[in-house]
């Protein structure tokens, strides 16, 4: 099987003395799970922003299944979703209705968007939450709404930073589900984390990105 | 060993000079500096702008129409309009406004808010009082100069305005005691009972606008007696203003507080939009609508967008009425007014941009997704083009009700065509607006110039880009369309939305 992602030696600096990410090496293969660890600062976000093609690496080479990173194209678009800070939320829309129009706007038949919703709202425990503003949400709710917006898209490879921030131990438990559950169906993740349990849970590779300490207990 | 409690006052001079002793306070230079700033726009805005307006008010017709028969009316309805935009401005920044230290050392503490409030909301209420008694007396001058006004007559409407001013002080502060939740009932209210007695002539007299209309010099009959009630209810507000400190909540002032700082640091970092987002009313009703239907991707965003508008009806229908002003005034701009064509069009487009502000979050939305990860199956483009047929229609429609109420009203010249072109027009202009990235550091570097350093002015001018492309397009609309006829115009119109569009495009590639 060849692998989706590609990366040989990809760096970011802003300058020849200021290295965002330190030049790092990997292969994923299709279905698998990879675990970015290291210090605050080490680089794990901007690795997972090179991923989504918000950023361009300054040095090195890196592709998506066999094509290089460019946000510009509509496959590379379809194939790749990411959660990378907050997602663009409208003050307007209820919880619900965020991802009905996510999903349709991939073109999901409304229906079945709507169904989809339901089973996200669900599997993340905020059914009762479906018709909440986004600013009528606490700060955990609004990172599981914000991972459930993520997965109301399609994608075949999945980019999260920092899944666990804000959540509870419950919370965290239903994400971990979710992803693994995704990973399992022939998903490729890759995220970043501080939280060992989720590096022991969902992760078959990790990755230490920067100046790193003691890594995490992972598999 | 007990100590002694320091008094009330002592405890408000502490905490004052606390936070003017604090880390990142003004320093001498900096007040320095912003003397120079206040002396530099007095100098090259304000007094020109005064003499400007003076000047213009001097003009035959506008001299003539402040001297007709209607201008009573007009004076009532402004009169009480001014006290229901003062409610409007107290929900958002009241005039007992504190910094947010402020608020916790002395409006969170056990000393009354009638004491720990009362310097900022007397400097506030000065500041306002000098503003309407200047524009009174400038008027009252222009009268006395230009058509040969006597004095009692100046010094009724000096004082008449003046006594508005500590009026609408009150009612500034009413509005930041009701907050923004309810506050709206407020100034309903008084645009209503504003309404009616304009409607029922006999309600002037026992009404503030009434009294204020009564005091018009040219359309007064006999001694200036209106002062007196007029003065009366200006104390009576004066009095109750202690209560109504008193009972100014926590929370509003602290929320007040923060949002104003967020603006101040905008100011200087450049983030306007995120300062003008915290104002932008939250939605609470209408969560069992269902915004999002099965239908065409053009009809689902054009759902989503009205029933998103409806999620805050209060702002909506603000900005309606105020789409609808601003095609009645652009519509007058052609219809051979006594005022300016250019001024008309001028505050059609300023009144038009603004009200276009509540019908376009989704351009906002849109341009947000920009810097982000792919999260919907359309680029931002296509969302912005998606999130274009509400504003554009309701643009239209308004601007077109607004020239036909001006046509109603006694202008059969009013040009409905022309309104809708420049509600088109300020469509492409928001979403220009919302494609505006960080401020350019390069406007940062001082500007020399013979009168100073304009690179403050500089960077007040790209905060405004937007507003300022409203105005100019406003203008030369209206221009176009005196000089050259309408269809000159709409070619006009055109090119100019197709370089807006190109602009908006170029800086949306940018961010």
């Amino acid at each position: 099987m060849s692998p989706v992602i590609v990366a040989e030696d990809i760096g970011v600096a802003i300058a020849p003395d200021e290295v965002l990410l330190p030049p790092v090496s990997f292969q994923l293969e299709t279905g698998s799970a990879l675990a970015v660890v290291g210090p605050n600062g080490a680089g794990k976000t901007t690795l997972l922003r090179v991923l989504a093609g918000l950023i361009a690496p300054t040095s090195g080479l890196v592709s998506v299944a066999g094509a290089s990173i460019e946000e510009r194209n509509p496959v590379f678009r379809r194939r790749v979703a990411a959660l990378i800070g907050m997602p663009p939320l409208a003050r307007d829309l209820t919880v619900r209705e965020h991802l009905v129009l996510v999903a349709t706007s991939w073109g999901t038949p409304a229906d079945h968007a709507q169904e989809q919703s339901d089973a996200l709202l669900t599997s993340f425990d905020l059914a009762r939450l479906g018709r909440r503003f986004p600013h009528e949400l606490s700060s955990g709710q609004v990172q599981l709404f914000s991972i459930a917006l993520t997965l109301a898209r399609p994608f075949n490879l999945l980019v999260v930073d920092e899944p666990e921030q804000r959540l509870d131990r419950h919370r965290l438990g239903l994400v971990t589900a979710a992803l693994q559950a995704h990973v399992r169906a022939g998903t490729t993740l890759v995220f970043a984390t501080h939280s060992a349990d989720l590096v022991e849970q969902l992760a078959n590779q990790v990755l230490e990105v920067g100046d790193v300490g003691p890594a995490p207990d992972s598999a | 060993m007990s100590v002694p409690l320091l008094t009330p006052r002592e405890r408000i001079g502490g905490a004052r000079r606390l936070y003017q002793d604090r880390g990142g306070a003004r320093t001498q230079g900096d007040t320095a500096y912003l003397a120079y700033l206040v002396v530099l726009v007095l100098a090259m805005v304000v007094i020109p702008l005064l003499i400007g307006t003076a000047r213009v008010l001097a003009e035959p017709e506008i001299l003539s129409a402040l001297q007709s028969a209607g201008s009573r009316q007009v004076v009532l309805a402004v009169s009480g309009a001014l006290l229901a935009a003062a409610t409007v401005v107290g929900m958002h920044r009241g005039p007992a406004h504190l910094p947010p230290v402020l608020v916790s050392l002395l409006a969170g503490t056990d000393l009354p808010r009638s004491r720990t409030l009362l310097r900022p909301f007397v400097t506030a209420a000065v500041a306002l009082t000098i503003l309407f008694t200047v524009a009174g007396g400038l008027l009252a001058t222009v009268l006395v100069l230009e058509s040969g006004l006597d004095v009692p007559g100046a010094l009724g409407l000096t004082g008449a305005a003046a006594a508005l001013g500590v009026i609408a002080a009150a009612a500034w502060l009413a509005g930041q005691r009701v907050g923004p939740r309810h506050g709206w009932v407020l100034t309903v209210a008084l645009l209503a009972a504003t309404g009616l007695t304009l409607l029922v002539p006999a309600l002037a007299t026992v009404t503030p606008w009434g009294w204020v209309a009564d005091l018009w010099p040219p359309t007064a009959d006999g001694p200036p007696w209106a002062l007196l009630p007029l003065v009366l209810v200006a104390l009576v507000c004066a009095e109750r203003v202690p209560r109504l400190l008193d009972r100014v909540l926590g929370p509003l002032l602290l929320r007040q507080a923060r949002q104003w700082e967020i603006v101040s640091i905008a100011a200087y970092t450049g983030d306007l939009a995120s300062a003008l987002a915290t104002f932008r009313a939250l939605p609470r009703l209408g969560r069992r609508w269902w915004a999002v239907p099965g239908s065409t991707t053009v009809l689902q965003y054009a759902v989503r967008d009205l029933v998103g508008a409806a999620r805050t009806p209060v702002r909506a229908v603000t900005g309606l009425a105020f789409l609808i002003l601003g095609g009645a005034l652009m519509s007058l701009a052609v219809a051979g007014t006594p005022v300016s064509p250019l001024v008309l069009a001028g505050l059609g487009a300023v009144a038009g941009f603004l009200a276009l502000g509540t019908l376009t979050d989704g351009f906002r939305h849109a341009a947000d997704t920009r810097s982000l990860p792919t999260l919907f199956g359309h680029t931002t483009a296509q969302l912005f083009l998606l999130h274009t047929l509400v504003p554009v229609l309701l643009a239209v429609l308004c601007s077109v009700a607004g020239a036909g109420l001006a046509r109603l009203a006694g202008w059969p010249a009013a040009g409905l065509v022309e309104a809708a072109l420049l509600g088109v027009l300020l469509v492409a202009v928001r979403a220009f607006d919302s494609t505006k990235g960080p401020l350019p550091l390069t406007l940062l570097t001082p500007a020399p110039s013979p009168v100073g350093d304009l690179s403050g002015l500089m960077v007040m001018a790209w905060q405004a880009d937007a507003l300022l492309l409203a105005i100019a397009l406003g203008l030369g609309l209206a221009y176009v369309l005196t000089t050259g006829g309408l269809l000159l115009a709409a070619g006009a119109a055109v090119l100019a939305l197709v370089a807006v569009v190109g602009l908006a495009y170029g800086r949306l590639n940018d961010l």
